[in-house]
């Protein structure tokens, strides 16, 4: 399940009052010991270096920081390759039994060398249940046990087959020989840690940076960078000021829309762009407003996408039809959603919704007027207030509520209109269940929050799990895609971009095709940050 | 005397010294309390990164974290830590005991206040000398308008200016953060990195104190012991200086622990606005994450501070004020 | 007025007014006064008479809101319009203060030890001199100043806080000690004590001018009387012959109005001074009055022994 408030579209205000000139690097020439080193700023401290405890930001999927290795890895266009593992995983015909080998050349920081037996220790203590982990349900449920059969070959038993569970081996390694025997959830490790990755755990400066220094045993061959700091710059015009005096060379954490203009002429920097999060609006079948799927529908048509995205974009995103990134195989690139308000308004006539004397609908004496959920956010504001407009066109009134996470929950539990981010570059099947399977329809706000209750969208998410076949699966997503649309009750909107500042002098940036989400320092941006290289101090 | 006032003091330091670990289980038990009748969640922040977590993952987390008892329990059980020098430990800070976290992340922000401190009292004297001696001068005019600004201008307002001015433009000083991130083996702080945050922390009191001197300053001069001073032939500086201006501050030293405490909430916006790695901006996130062992670790450490700062402050004032030494003892 | 010598101080024609929201207030007009090297001169005066405004004249204390006219001569120097420097140094070496209320004139925060010595330096005593000449001038005013020097000013009683005050008048050796009100607050005794005190300090060869409402502490000093009355001189004689036969209709009332010589009020209140009357300030409650005396103010009327303003008495 992948399912967040809308975080990732990053536009943000700009306050606009860094930079009436820029001196490169004055921090650099001010005597101090300086090195090859690269900095690069992240928004916030992360409470937790364990790749156990899942991404050290707290979402499920960061678990590449290059402090670590894992199994597998995402290549830059987000196919699965090995990186422990000596060669792609085996999986047995009935999809239960996943062997992995592990590559025999790979040592931890401390010098001991990688086995399966920290495979095994690693996996296991995701699913020991007193280890304080959202990991182990978000994304193991299929999991029973891992053993090491050898020190080179570990073996993962599932409860069930599972489609995505490749996917999920991405999951860093920890050395058992450091942590065996200690609460895991108060380990000094969380905050010290050993890896076997690229880079070497060096510093923590509480506040301030974490330091990383090149792995001279590398399995991976060499390291491009000495030394990489990445400092937590939560406010977004300090990192732009920071970016701009020299003391950051990268901005990983994204800038806005708005911000990001000011780094597109300057030949200093480069501008990443990388695609990010759909922007949706949920309509739950459970809300009195919302019972028809032609009324949903309409609602729909009345938004008009491109619109969106030249508002809230700055024009820089794209219209989406349906569930998935837009490039993405499981999308049906023949679905299309068009904007058509004279339709909308026919249709909810149609269903006795008549506009009242100040224009809002009437039915049966009662105004079509709906609360919109939302997070707290500037640009989840200006996203809200998009639709509320969109909707005033045709005559329904929606007011716009921007609340704290807890609040959201209860009132989308309890059948609120709201905004969601959605977004999942990787398998389908790792979120679709979660997310549209009427098996989670229910008062529990973590699974299927629009209440879809349909057969046939059950029928066509179970086939895409269970086929083994890519065919087989991609005829099965893009027919989820295409009952999505005619459900209504998610409307998928426009899908914005992440955008990365970098300083020019830095070579080896090849950002990864898609990411959904801001990750700090693994994925998207910062996937290869072993090959990269700074050719100044 | 000396004897006398030793006496006293000694009974009124020992006095507040014993009462301390009252206040401080009370503000524990205090903060506790409020968590528990908010409608803040410690389960619903930690999801707040991790949606959709299973009822059972949600308990399997609870219970691992202790956070499966009423929050009374949770309260005598922390409490029982304490006995035992242990604070618990923080989920934000990957699970290490917090007396020890606290203590590394301490530094930056008490070098912060410390200094910000010293800008206030010394640019808040000389500033409110300056506008009394020359009262209704373009001098005092200057002062007083300044204070006017820096009072109504949010900390946050002034730090953005001051990096605006001093970082971006001039390129006189660093432009966030505690020390150059590219260099090895930094110290605690790098004093250039200190000098914009602790004028826009100071900012926040000078002008408060600037127009506090100044004011008990011009009352002070109206007092007879200043006329009589005058009236011996004893010079305009001296008179200020030595006469006026031991009685002007004595009322602040009451009114200093209010004043401590300001700062030391103050360092909340200031630690955002500079990037500095302080305890300002970790308070944020625990109250965000509703993180309680680091919560009640960093109020506690706040009320320790205001508290020794108010005695401090007292003390000063007795050995300070004779007439009030005297009744203490 | 006896002319024996150059005087110490002369006071010419001095006005003093005060600037207020609700206008002009005229505490002090057409103030004539001179005082003769060692003489003791009293000016007595009810409150609101002016008699403090007119110590801080010859002090140069004056706030900032007011209009000075005429002059104040100091051994022929005029202190007003002076710099503020000269004026300190003045103050420093020319002239004392025994201010109305010791308990409230020594800084609180202070030990008496440090600010005999702060005034001891500024008036010109060496800092080797200062173990010899502070005990020194403590005895000249009966004060035993190794028991007060450690001590901070409350910790003194009432009598030794006078005479550290005393002390102080005396460390500069001045030509003119002004006392204002020098005994409000305190007892028959210390009253006559501090008259004492007063002349003690004429005796060192200083001339003391005593302003005060206290006719007993008048009667007790001697030398000679100036009597004030709204802002003007009424009466200016030796203290004695004042005393037994009073020139001026008020001096006679205020001498009625003493408790040992039966208590009687003068009727009416004294004049508003933002509103004076045209002609005698006293016209209106003078027993004597004459039609001329509501309408001019009467000029000095000089007597074999002093000078009157009164037009009865001419």
């Amino acid at each position: 399940m992948r399912l967040r408030w809308i975080v990732a579209l990053t536009a943000a205000l700009s306050l606009g009052l860094a930079g009436c000139s820029s001196q490169p690097n004055s921090s650099a020439a001010s005597g101090d010991q300086v090195d090859r080193t690269i900095v690069i700023g992240v928004g916030g401290e992360p409470s937790n270096l364990n790749p156990v405890f899942g991404d050290i930001y707290g979402s499920v999927y960061g678990d590449h920081w290059p402090v670590f290795s894992s199994l597998l890895d995402y290549g830059q266009d987000l196919e699965l390759q090995p990186d422990l593992a000596a060669e792609l995983p085996e999986v047995s015909t009935d999809g239960t039994e996943v062997t992995v080998k592990v590559r025999d050349d790979a040592r931890w920081h401390d010098g001991e060398p990688v086995t399966a037996a920290d495979v095994a220790f690693t996996y296991n203590a995701i699913l020991d249940p007193s280890v304080a982990t959202p990991v182990r349900d978000l994304l193991f449920r299929s999991l029973r046990k891992v053993d090491a059969l050898d020190a080179e070959t570990a073996r993962f038993t599932l409860h069930e087959p599972d489609q995505a569970f490749l996917a999920k081996l991405t999951t860093g390694i920890v050395p058992e020989h450091v942590l065996a025997g200690q609460d895991l959830n108060k380990a000094a490790f969380n905050l010290a840690p050993v890896g076997s990755g690229p880079f070497v755990f060096d510093e923590l400066r509480p506040g301030e940076r974490i330091v990383l220094t090149a792995n001279p045993d590398y399995y991976g061959g060499e390291v491009g960078l000495e030394r990489v700091v990445v400092t937590f710059v939560e406010d977004e015009s300090a990192r732009v000021r920071q970016l701009e005096t020299g003391a950051l060379d990268v901005d990983a954490e994204g800038l806005g829309p708005q911000t990001i203009r000011r780094f597109e002429d300057n030949p200093d920097y480069r501008v990443v762009r990388i695609p990010g999060d759909l922007l949706t609006l949920t309509l739950p079948t459970t809300n009195a407003f919302f019972k028809q799927a032609e009324v949903r529908r309409a609602i729909g048509k009345a938004i008009d996408r491109q619109q969106l995205v030249d508002g809230l974009a700055a024009g820089a995103g794209r219209v989406v039809s349906g569930p998935f990134y837009p490039d993405h195989w499981a999308t049906d690139p023949s679905v299309s959603v068009a904007y058509d308000p004279d339709a909308a308004r026919a249709e909810l006539a149609a269903h006795g919704w008549k506009p009242g004397p100040d224009g809002v609908l009437v039915r049966d004496g009662e105004r079509f007027r709906f609360d919109l959920i939302y997070g707290h956010g500037y640009a989840e504001d200006a996203a809200a207030l998009a639709i509320r407009d969109a909707l005033g066109n045709i005559g329904i009134e929606v007011k716009p509520k921007a609340l704290d996470y807890a609040e959201q929950q209860k009132q989308v539990a309890a059948g609120a209109a709201s905004l969601q981010g959605l977004g999942n570059a990787y398998d389908p099947a790792i979120d679709v269940f979660d997310t549209y399977h009427s098996s989670l329809s229910d008062d529990d706000p973590s699974g299927n929050v629009a209440r879809v209750e349909s057969r046939r969208i059950d029928a066509a998410i179970e086939r895409g799990e269970r086929s083994n076949d890519l065919a087989e699966r991609t005829a099965a997503y893009h027919e989820l895609h295409r009952l999505l649309v005619e459900h209504g009750s998610w409307q998928y909107l426009m899908q914005g971009d992440n955008y990365y500042a970098v300083r020019a002098d830095v070579s080896g940036v090849e950002p990864q095709v898609r990411e959904g989400h801001v990750h700090g320092f693994s994925r998207g941006l910062l996937w290869n940050l072993a090959d990269w290289s700074v050719s100044g101090p | 005397m000396t004897r006398h006032r030793n006496h006293g003091l000694g009974r009124l330091v020992a006095r507040r010294l014993l009462v301390l670990p009252v206040v401080l289980v009370a503000v524990a038990a205090m903060t506790y309390l409020l968590v528990a009748v908010s409608p803040f969640d410690p389960m619903s922040a930690y999801e707040a990164g991790s949606a959709g977590l299973s009822a059972q993952a949600k308990d399997e987390i609870r219970a691992a974290w202790g956070m499966d008892a009423p929050t009374y329990l949770q309260f005598l059980h922390w409490l029982g830590n304490v006995l035992q020098g242990d604070l618990g430990h923080s989920r934000l800070l990957g699970g290490q005991p917090v007396l020890p976290q606290l203590g590394a992340r301490l530094a930056p922000t008490a070098i912060l206040v410390g200094t910000a401190l010293a800008l206030t009292l010394v640019g808040g004297l000389l500033a409110g000398v300056a506008a009394a001696a020359f009262r209704d001068s373009w001098v005092d005019r200057a002062i007083r308008g300044l204070s006017y600004v820096s009072v109504a201008a949010p900390s946050f307002w002034t730090g953005l200016l001051l990096l605006w001015v001093f970082s971006s433009w001039l390129g006189w000083f660093p432009a966030g953060g505690s020390a150059n991130l590219r260099a090895r083996d930094v110290g605690l702080v790098d004093p250039r990195y200190l000098v914009l945050p602790a004028i826009a922390l100071a900012a926040t009191q000078f002008a408060w104190f600037a127009m506090f001197v100044r004011n008990q300053l011009l009352e002070v001069m109206r007092e007879d012991y200043v006329v009589f001073a005058q009236a011996q032939g004893i010079g305009r500086w001296p008179v200020l200086l030595r006469h006026a201006l031991p009685n002007a501050l004595l009322p602040f030293l009451t009114l200093a622990g209010v004043h401590l405490a300001e700062i030391v909430g103050g360092t909340i916006l200031v630690e955002t606005v500079f990037s500095w790695p302080g305890l300002g901006q970790l308070a944020v996130e625990a109250a965000r994450a509703v993180d309680l062992p680091l919560l009640v670790g960093i109020t506690l450490l706040g009320s320790v501070t205001v508290v020794l700062g108010n005695l401090l402050a007292d003390v000063c004032y007795r050995v300070a004020d004779p007439r009030i030494r005297e009744s203490t003892a | 007025m006896t002319g024996e010598g150059t005087p110490v101080l002369e006071v010419r024609g001095l006005g003093v007014s005060f600037r207020t929201r609700r206008g002009t207030v005229a505490a002090l007009r057409d103030i004539d006064l001179q005082v003769a090297p060692g003489q003791v001169q009293v000016v007595v005066g009810e409150s609101g008479s002016g008699k403090s405004v007119l110590a801080h004249s010859l002090l140069g204390l004056l706030p900032r809101n007011v209009e000075v006219s005429g002059s104040v001569r100091l051994e022929g120097e005029d202190l007003l319009g002076v710099a503020p420097e000269r004026m300190r140094q003045l103050r420093a070496q020319h002239l004392a203060y025994v201010p109305q209320s010791p308990a409230t004139s020594l800084n609180p925060v202070r030990r008496t030890a440090s600010l005999m010595a702060e005034a001891a330096r500024v008036k010109g005593v060496r800092r080797a001199d200062l173990g010899e000449r502070l005990p020194a001038v403590g005895a000249a005013v009966g004060l035993d100043y190794g028991s007060v020097a450690r001590r901070y000013p409350h910790q003194l009683s009432g009598g030794m806080q006078q005479r550290v005050v005393n002390a102080l008048a005396l460390l500069g050796k001045p030509d003119l000690v002004v006392a204002d009100e020098p005994t409000t607050g305190l007892d028959r005794d210390r009253v006559t004590a501090t008259g004492n005190e007063l002349l003690r300090l004429a005796d060192e060869g200083a001339s003391v001018l005593v302003i005060t409402h206290d006719l007993d502490l008048a009667a007790a000093l001697g030398g000679r009387t100036a009597v004030l009355y709204g802002g003007r001189l009424v009466e200016e004689r030796p203290t004695a012959a004042l005393f037994t036969r009073p020139a001026h209709p008020y001096t006679a009332a205020l001498l009625a109005a003493m408790p040992a010589r039966g208590l009687h009020p003068i009727p009416g209140q004294p004049p508003e001074l933002t509103d004076p009357p045209p002609g005698c300030p006293f016209a209106p409650r003078c027993e004597r009055v004459r039609p001329e005396c509501g309408e001019q103010v009467p000029a000095a009327t000089t007597l074999p022994d002093g000078r009157v303003w009164c037009h009865a008495a001419r």
